[in-house]
């Protein structure tokens, strides 16, 4: 491995900074709103894919870099050996980070929709899938409490590879090829450090192959700027600064994981609802229609009469991930409509004046149906 | 003659530096196996008493960054 030098901590403290102020403002000018209500909007399924990107910005120069950076620095210096006895002709620093990079968002994106696929088992039913959202927020919190080092109990949360997978990864990092820093990418896979756990929990969370391959990728992208950069001139940052950004990653942490449990609360509504009825008898039928955008139902509030039958037609124009997961949770009612298709539910409203919530699978995007 | 020796380790914040602790010192000739476990930040280390001593051990992880006792 060669050695490491020290990076003007000032000016590379201000061009992550600048960076960070950049996306924050892009974020905000995009209406993605840090007010608490917004989180509970619509809106904030994007809010939460910025926080993620967010979350992988600021640590793609900490825990990820700590390996994964060694062990890259070891196949460049590798190439440079075989450069110097004339086995290489081109050669640089650039373009094996790039592939090292591009490898690993391909080999992220492909294990975030596993994740997705894996959690959707859980969608089976509400009360597993209420459940799973907690467990995954718990999970976060504990990574989160971690970094903040607040005691030495939440390490265990930390899952620690089996040593096999890190000889292996070693050994890959040894080769002096050209495909040596695609393959060190991908297996990069395999020893995720601490936020990136956190990320792969979020990815089961979401219960969708594509959402949890967002999830992640958004993530992976998101750790690529600071690790080309410290990559690129082989440094690394000082312990105050990665003690400060640790910090922040951990409070992005915490906000990810309230807004799940923010979701699995507005999920639990159904829990111990029976499933009402939909051939009950009621003479009023009443025909309503939602659309599914690409992050929004539309329109978010419908007014149906108390104890009338309700034909809800429900059309998914644009919505991709949990959105295709229609959810009533006081009803209990459930219906996966994909994108391009149309789906009818039959449900009686309850007798009594009131509002019924309806969101996605995971309570990222809702609206309001107001019994009068 | 092979001797196993066990070390607190402080300055971890991720299993990653486990890891990197670990392929370092295998890296090193004399060292025979090390283990280091980031919940109880303990590493167990196994080597050849001829090519190698704690104190070289030590100065392994402090080149790391970290710090062992």
């Amino acid at each position: 491995m060669p050695p490491v030098d020290e990076m003007n901590n000032t000016k590379l403290l201000s061009m992550l900074l600048g960076t960070a102020g950049i996306i924050i403002l892009i974020l905000l000018l995009q209406n993605y709103s840090v007010q608490y209500e917004s989180l509970l909007s619509q809106k904030a399924g994007a809010l939460s894919l910025g926080a993620i990107f967010l979350t992988g910005l600021i640590t793609g120069g900490l825990t990820c870099l700590a390996v994964q950076g060694g062990l890259l620095a070891s196949t460049i210096a590798r190439r440079h050996e075989e450069k110097l006895a004339g086995k290489l002709e081109h050669s640089g620093n650039a373009l094996p980070i790039l592939t090292f990079l591009t490898s690993k968002l391909i080999a992220y994106s492909i294990l975030g929709a596993l994740l997705g696929w894996l959690g959707s088992l859980f969608e089976l039913s509400l009360s597993a899938q209420v459940i799973m959202q907690f467990v995954v927020a718990i999970f976060m919190v504990g990574l989160a409490m971690n970094m903040l080092n607040v005691h030495p109990l939440f390490r265990y949360f930390v899952i620690q590879p089996p040593k096999f997978i890190m000889k292996m990864v070693r050994k890959t990092s040894k080769r002096g090829d050209l495909f040596a820093p695609a393959l060190l990418g991908a297996f990069t896979v395999c020893i995720p450090c601490g936020t990136t756990q956190a990320m792969m929990a979020l990815s089961i969370g979401s219960g969708n192959p594509l959402m949890g391959a967002v999830i992640l990728g958004t993530f992976i992208l998101g750790t690529s700027p600071l690790f080309f950069t410290m990559g690129y001139f082989a440094a690394k940052l000082g312990d105050a600064f990665q003690t400060k950004f640790t910090r922040i990653a951990a409070g992005a942490l915490i906000v990810l994981a309230l807004y799940n449990i923010s979701g699995a609360i507005a999920l639990s509504g159904s829990l111990g609802t029976e499933k009402q009825e939909v051939l009950s008898e009621s003479s009023v039928i009443e025909e309503k229609t939602i659309e599914f955008q690409q992050t929004a139902y539309v329109p978010d509030t419908l007014e149906v009469s108390a104890g009338s039958r309700v034909k809800l037609s429900l059309v998914n124009k644009a919505g991709g991930g949990c959105i295709q997961a229609f959810t009533i949770p006081k009803l209990g009612l459930k219906k996966i409509v994909r994108i391009g298709s149309t789906e009818t539910i039959e449900f009686t409203a309850p007798n009594k004046p009131g509002t019924l919530d309806f969101m996605c699978s995971m309570g990222m995007f809702r609206g309001t149906i107001r019994v009068v | 003659m092979k001797q196993t020796l066990q070390l607190t380790i402080e300055g971890m914040h991720c299993t990653s530096c486990a890891m990197d602790i670990d392929g370092t010192l295998e890296d090193t000739e004399g060292v025979l196996e090390a283990n280091t476990n980031y919940a109880r930040q303990v590493l167990t280390v196994s080597f050849n008493d001829e090519q190698m001593t704690k104190e070289k051990i030590v100065s392994i992880v402090s080149s790391l960054g970290y710090r062992a006792k």
